[in-house]
């Protein structure tokens, strides 16, 4: 035998032993691999064997096989974007099955919330949740308070900064309210059925928005990722308002597309707060559609199709001097996905987008006789708000485990809103008033989000936005009208606003991780605070005026978190600073009129704590929150900040059934403004909820509870005009799911 | 040939001259083309005519003399104009606040003065010249003039009455407008001197709503009897303008004017 047939020889029997064609003796390893954030599988992942030169790769429904003789191993998990894992498995002869989470490699500025807790992890702490709107969504973010004005459409603070100071996406995609008095919300234009996640930014550190405070951005819901069909309907009942509440969805999916359409209709009658108090006329009704259309274009590249109607009625706000009689908003984007085949260049997408929010409100229903302010009149008003945009996003891969995002951002507000005072005495002219006159605003930005690895452990990630915003109104009769509270300023603005932001992570050892994050930022005024007109503000009793000269807010913050993940303990820990330069608020100009001005400096600080502690089927849970604003430019504390908020929860997961009983404690905050707005003092609460979900089968699962179990009357801080809260409130909800995989 | 073609130009060209000729006579610019001709006389070989812009209503009203020689057609732009307004109400006459035009050029061929008619009712009116050169003369007219809300007559502090007359706005829009009044008092029947020395404030409301509005400037003396200054009107609807007349820190007289946008 020859030198060269013996080599043939041994690669022979080494392609043969390598193919695994001696299967005798060997066992099988089966896996799967998921993002651990959004819980989609991955495809590509490497898996390599550290003993040996074995490996494999995830496919498109991010499984893996492999085939080993029994022995110890270490599997090495590895792919771009991701912290890679290594996992011991020690083979012993029978099959073994894997489920691997990756943690995205990329410092995470968000925390997100999932809304169907889609396992039953008894770590997941979305499993308790009975969502009714968004604002239930909200709720789960300790720094994140509700500020109340209805039993509907909360309006999110985040560490006591609000409205314009945050910024509120749907996928990345920028919406608006169109209510001069703030009664819509963006938040309030989307249902928790047309959403996979919301990913809350606490500080502004994450500049794919511009704000000062932080940003909210909904993720909406994919069609199902596993071909074939699943629907889930649930329908629900709440007893402090008689809520009915229905909803549904079904999704479909095939080799090159995907479908996924869902509904919900919810009806209220007015609700009790504590104390069987009836809060009258804040009753309401709601629908929703959405439709999510994916097409594969080729197997690089994917367009979706997305819509979402929201629509509502009669929806009443007991804390302000009008009801919203309707809202409608449609919400549509076209996506256009693209991963091209290079290391270095691996995504690519864009977006376009529009969405109209059209506001009705009035007082109709109200008797304006004895109304305080403006009596013997009604005053029907209109709001529309359009926003259009388009979004060009591309990641590159400078290096191994580097990234940097290139985005450029463009969006266009188009608002109007009117309002006319017609008197109940037919002597008496009608009065007419534009509030917001034809605002067109223009904002087009540049974000570069680029994050290296600065040591084998420190990461760093580096954040640099520019802005370029213009904006004008463009109708006579506000124009005029405004013009005589301006005096020569001209209503055009064009401003360039740079921001930066830098996050250190530093992964201490395998459950600890530290970070650090500093930001310089900018925000535009938000067109209300650059052209409003006569907007009545019932808190302190002024008419307010917009005014196209003021200076963008700026602020300096920091952020320092601490993140741990034991066996069974599990903490995370933030502390910030914010100071704020040319804080917008108003300033008095004559007894009955305040007009928005820059102040000199505000400052808030606090911090957020949540823990959970497991021991078999129960789980020990708790949170803290606390802000603290003061305005250095009146000398008093900064109004609608929330006191220090407690939580404190037991749960305890059976076999198909969970049972949890939960503290809410507020503190007192009797820290308030007097000068830049009229606020008072709110006293402490204490609030009980009893929750449970039992499985009935494979399909079925029964949701029920008890919030405020004590029945307290009581009002949070950020209620205006005091509102309460619900009293004890009985639900019951029965949810079905359906799925029929159709595997090819 | 040629010649033939030269000749029948001619009349064109004689056409043509003539079209850019004779602006001497047909002044281009006409300061008379918006306004309406109350009434014209001829008197010492002159055309007396007077020109108003709006119908004879209680208020500020505005004319406009124009002077010219009925032959020549040329315009005369030196004369001493006098408005005499007179109401006869049976049992006593009376005369108006009376604003003669100043100096005695004319501005762009026009006399410029006003009256303030008081009341409602029939006046006449009679519009003296004298070129101080041999020729004088006048014309007169009657006028039916309209009731409007736009003169107050208030007694002052001093017992003595007083007229205030609102000037602008006429057109008010929602926003800053001109703001302006005549102050007069009534010396006699047939005297209305201008009331030149008192501090003028003005406050802004909505009867309905009970507000008012920031920014307002109160008027200033401006010459004879008017003050200037500036209102704004928030929004359309029912407006109504207090005005205080002050002397000496004290109070003279107030009154109040209702305007709807």
């Amino acid at each position: 035998m020859g030198k060269i047939m013996r080599k043939i020889i041994l690669i022979f029997i080494s392609v043969i032993l390598s193919s695994g064609l001696l299967y005798g003796g060997q066992t099988e390893i089966k896996g799967l691999v998921r993002d651990g954030l959004s819980h989609k599988p991955l495809q590509g992942v490497n898996i390599e064997i550290k003993e040996g030169n074995k490996g494999s790769a995830t496919d498109d429904t991010g499984h893996f096989t492999l085939h080993l003789s029994p022995a110890a191993y270490t599997l090495v998990v590895s792919h771009i974007g991701y912290h890679t894992r290594y996992i011991r498995v020690d083979l012993q002869g029978e099959r073994q099955q894997l489920q691997i989470d990756l943690q995205p490699a990329v410092i995470e500025q968000k925390q997100a919330i999932t809304v169907y807790g889609a396992q039953n992890d008894p770590l997941d702490k979305n499993r308790d949740k009975w969502l009714n709107s968004t604002d239930d969504m909200m709720r789960r973010f300790e720094g994140v308070t509700l500020m109340r004005r209805a039993n509907f459409a909360l309006e999110p603070s985040i560490r006591g900064l609000s409205y314009g100071q945050i910024s509120t996406t749907i996928d990345g995609m920028k919406i608006f309210h169109a209510c001069v008095d703030r009664m819509d919300p963006a938040t309030s234009y989307v249902e928790v059925e047309n959403l996979d996640r919301l990913e809350v930014s606490k500080g502004a550190y994450d500049l794919s928005q511009s704000s000062v405070g932080g940003s909210l951005n909904f993720v909406t819901r994919d069609p199902q990722s596993l071909p074939g069909w699943s629907s889930e309907s649930e329908t629900g009942f709440e007893s402090a308002s008689a809520l009915r509440r229905l909803r549904g969805e079904l999704s479909w999916r095939g080799r090159h597309q995907a479908l996924r359409v869902s509904m919900s209709l919810k009806k209220a009658d007015s609700y009790y707060a504590g104390d069987h108090t009836l809060i009258a006329r804040s009753g309401y009704s709601k629908q929703n559609a959405a439709v999510k259309y994916m097409i594969d274009l080729n197997d690089r590249s994917r367009l979706t199709l997305n819509y979402i109607g929201d629509f509502a009625r009669d929806i009443g706000y007991p804390a302000l001097l009008m009801d919203a009689t309707r809202t409608i908003a449609h919400i549509g984007s076209i996506k256009y996905e693209w991963n091209p085949a290079l290391s270095w260049f691996p995504k690519f997408n864009t977006r376009i987008y529009y969405n109209q929010i059209r506001h009705w409100m009035d007082d109709y229903g109200r008797d304006v006789r004895q109304r305080e302010v403006m009596a013997d009149m009604y005053m029907p008003m209109y709001g529309v708000a359009t926003t259009y945009g388009a979004i060009v996003a591309a990641t590159f891969l400078p290096g191994r485990d580097s990234f940097l995002k290139l985005t450029l951002d463009y969006y266009r507000l188009n608002s109007f809103a009117d309002m006319k005072m017609l008197s109940i005495f037919p002597d008496v002219a009608p009065a007419y008033i534009v509030n917001i006159a034809d605002a067109r605003l223009d904002n087009l930005a540049l974000i570069a989000d680029y994050t290296i690895p600065l040591t084998e452990r420190w990461r760093l990630r580096s954040n640099v936005r520019l802005d370029y915003a213009r904006r004008d109104i463009y109708d006579e009769f506000g124009k005029n009208a405004l013009s005589a509270f301006w005096s020569d300023q001209g209503s055009f603005m064009e401003q360039v606003l740079p921001s930066g932001s830098l996050a250190l992570e530093w992964p201490a050892d395998a459950e600890n991780i530290l970070t650090w994050s500093l930001a310089a930022v900018q925000r535009m005024p938000s067109h209300m605070e650059s052209y409003s007109f006569f907007i009545y503000n019932l808190l302190d009793g002024y008419f307010y005026t917009g005014n196209p000269g003021l200076k963008p807010e700026a602020s300096l913050q920091t952020d320092m978190g601490w993140k741990y993940r034991g066996s069974s303990l599990a903490a995370d820990f933030s502390l910030f600073f914010n100071h704020l330069n040319n804080y917008i608020a108003g300033r008095w100009q004559s007894p009955e009129f305040k007009i928005y001005e820059n102040f000199s400096g505000a400052d808030l600080y606090g911090f957020e704590w949540n823990g959970s502690y497991h021991v078999k089927a129960l789980t020990l849970a708790g949170s803290l929150a606390y802000t603290r604003g003061y305005n250095n430019a009146l000398g008093e504390p900064l109004p609608y900040i929330p006191p220090l908020a407690t939580t404190v929860s037991f749960s305890y997961t059976g076999s198909g059934w969970w049972l949890q009983l939960r503290m809410l404690h507020n503190a007192a905050q009797n820290r308030v403004a007097d000068k830049s707005t009229r606020e008072d003092t709110t006293p402490a609460f204490t609030r009980l909820d009893l929750r449970g979900r039992y499985h009935l089968g494979e399909a079925w699962e029964i949701k029920a509870g008890v919030e405020n179990l004590l029945d307290s009357y009581y009002h949070e801080h950020l209620s205006i005009n005091n509102l309460p809260s619900p009293g004890r409130n009985f639900y019951l909800g029965l949810n079905y799911r359906w799925q029929r995989s159709t595997e090819n | 040939m040629f010649l033939k073609f030269i000749l029948s130009l001619l009349p064109v060209v004689l056409l043509l001259a003539g079209c850019d000729n004779g602006n001497d006579s047909n002044d281009p610019f006409d300061p008379t083309a918006d306004l309406t001709m109350i009434n014209e006389a001829y008197a010492s070989g002159t055309l007396i005519k007077v020109y108003a812009d709006k119908q004879a209503e209680v208020g500020y009203n505005r004319y406009y003399v124009t002077l010219s020689d009925s032959l020549s057609g040329k315009s005369i732009d030196r004369a001493l104009v006098v408005f005499k307004p007179m109401m006869d109400m049976g049992t006593m006459k009376h005369a108006a606040p009376v604003e003669n035009p100043q100096g005695m050029q004319a501005e762009e061929g026009l006399f410029r003065g006003a009256v303030t008619y008081i009341m409602a009712g029939m006046w006449s009116m009679k519009v003296e010249f004298d070129d101080q050169n041999g020729r004088s003369g006048a014309v007169s007219f009657m006028s039916d003039v309209a009731a409007t809300q736009h003169v107050k007559k208030v007694t002052g502090s001093d017992s003595l009455s007083y007229f205030i007359t609102l000037v602008e706005p006429m057109a008010p829009k929602v926003g800053m407008n001109d703001f302006s009044i005549c102050v007069n008092y009534k010396q006699n029947m047939m005297s209305f001197p201008e009331v030149t020395d008192v501090g003028v404030e003005i406050e802004p409301t909505m009867p309905s709503m009970g507000h008012g509005s920031p920014n307002n400037e109160n008027p200033q003396h401006s010459g004879g009897a008017h003050y200037k200054g500036k209102v704004n009107f928030t929004m359309s609807g029912d407006w109504q303008v207090a005005v205080t007349l002050k002397r000496n820190g004290n109070i003279l007289a107030q009154t109040a004017f209702d305007i709807t946008l």
